[in-house]
């Protein structure tokens, strides 16, 4: 057998795990991209219908409602697919962790990156839908910045999907957990509102969120003279690095145990 | 070379840790097929899941050069909602094939494990005998310096055993391996060195009879 260093064995690995997590999500019916993009369309939807109830106008700072909610529902799932794929993302390939190349943090890795790229594809696609369907300009006005917000926010999800993926081995119980926590997170991000058009007397407390960071800087970069003020990415950075870290302390602490049940 | 450095291995009980072995050190020679004898629960399969690479040492290092299978016969190396065909393009890929190898690998698999149509239906819907034919099959697509063998030949029919131990065989020059069996006849066979746990030590027998001799006493001994 010919030597590999363990740049071109690491390579191989991502690229196996990466077909193989495809072709589960896509296998099948090859419905997974219609699912993916379907999901954000109905939250668009229903939120819009909501708010042309409670409020006049029909945008936030001349930002049409489902523009406004959509770029705050892809930066959400961004978050949320990752660190809730994380959960079953060692049990769904346990069998494959008998060669020694292959290891739980592979196939952490790869699932979460899989979710970016599947949200990336649907917010390139919503985007060129909304620039056709709505007489706005749908292009990010500060592709960098958003970039970088994206960057950022899936560091911070995937550590936090470290720590998803050994609960979901060692507590399942403890797993369904997680996926009730999304929902008040969803409330609390700032995806419906900006945080200007909330009371100032809040601010404090909503500003503990990180998510909510992510979701203006996010609303920042896509349009100009969005009123982000009192955000920054550098809270949202200051957050992620350490859950990154800690969340591969974890892994490592549990990696034996995880293998063995 | 596989070389245990002051290895120990335990698993923690409600009572204190249960030791599977402690302060390990030794080296398996080179180019000899070893034979594995032991109790059972005396650390045979966790000793080839851990020179597999699948499994950790607590304290020490385990040292290895050279290429090592993955431990045939044990649970794992298979996914069960993936196609035989997947699951071996899998393996074809994590070990670095490009598509002619793959499908060179592919054949000899198909071949080999003689699955027929269930080669792509999900591997969860195979029989045990069917699974164990395709790990092995996939396994002799590739050549290894080490095989690590639990049980293997004890699975399967009376032709397919054959089967395997001829493709075995016919590895002798690159390959050797390092097989747990019950089948004490087998291993003497087989087989240059004796390796025999008990208690969590470990004892080399360069001479099979000698090893078989103390294999004995231990049996004896924990009647």
């Amino acid at each position: 057998m010919q030597f590999r260093n363990s740049w071109q064995i690491q390579r191989a690995v991502f690229l196996a795990l990466f077909i193989r997590e495809l072709k589960t999500r896509f296998g099948r019916y090859r419905l997974g991209f219609f699912w993916a993009m379907l999901e954000p369309i109905v939250h668009i939807l229903v939120l819009t219908t909501l708010f042309s109830f409670l409020r006049d106008g029909g945008d936030f700072y001349g930002i049409p409602f489902p523009i406004f909610f959509g770029v705050g529902i892809l930066a959400f799932f961004i978050f949320q697919k990752i660190v809730t794929g994380g959960i079953n993302s060692i049990t769904a390939n346990l069998g494959l962790f008998a060669y020694r190349q292959v290891k739980p943090l592979d196939a952490i890795v790869v699932r979460a990156f899989l979710e970016l790229l599947i949200i990336l594809l649907v917010m390139v696609f919503l985007t060129w839908m909304g620039a056709w369907f709505f007489d706005f300009e749908t292009f990010p006005h500060a592709p960098l910045l958003i970039l970088l917000v994206i960057i950022i926010l899936f560091i911070f999800s995937l550590g936090l999907a470290f720590i998803t993926s050994v609960i979901g081995v060692r507590y399942p119980e403890a797993a369904q957990l997680i996926n009730m926590l999304m929902r008040p997170l969803y409330f609390l991000s700032g995806i419906f509102f900006p945080l200007q058009a909330m009371p100032e007397d809040y601010h404090v407390y909503l500003l503990w969120n990180p998510l909510l960071h992510a979701v203006e800087q996010l609303r920042a970069g896509w349009f100009p003279d969005y009123p982000a003020d009192g955000t920054n990415i550098l809270y949202l950075f200051l957050w992620a690095l350490p859950v990154f870290f800690l969340g591969l302390a974890f892994y490592r602490n549990n990696r034996t145990r995880v293998l063995m049940s | 070379m596989i070389e245990l450095n002051n290895v120990s291995k335990y698993y923690p009980t409600p009572k204190g840790r249960k030791y599977v072995f402690k302060n390990l050190s030794f080296a398996l020679p080179e180019k000899c097929n070893i034979g594995v004898l032991g109790l059972n629960g005396s650390g045979k399969s966790t000793l080839l899941r851990m020179i597999a690479g699948t499994d950790y040492p607590n304290e020490g290092q385990i040292n290895v050069t050279g290429s090592i299978s993955w431990p045939l016969g044990l649970a794992g190396g298979t996914q069960g909602s993936m196609t035989g065909r997947e699951n071996a393009e899998f393996v074809s890929r994590i070990y670095g094939d490009n598509l002619d190898q793959m499908a060179e690998r592919l054949d000899y698999i198909l071949n080999f494990s003689e699955l027929g149509d269930y080669f792509n239906m999900p591997v969860k819907s195979y029989s045990s005998g069917m699974r164990s034919r395709l790990l092995f099959g996939i396994s002799m697509a590739f050549d290894f310096d080490v095989y690590l063998i639990d049980e293997i030949t004890a699975v399967g029919d009376i032709r397919f055993r054959k089967k395997s131990q001829q493709a075995l065989h016919e590895k002798r020059n690159c390959s050797n391996y390092i097989m747990v069996s019950h089948n004490v006849n087998d291993l003497i066979q087989e087989c240059n060195q004796l390796l025999i746990l008990d208690k969590g030590k470990v004892r080399l027998f360069s001479d099979t009879r000698e090893g078989l001799q103390f294999y004995k006493e231990v049996v004896q001994l924990n009647k």
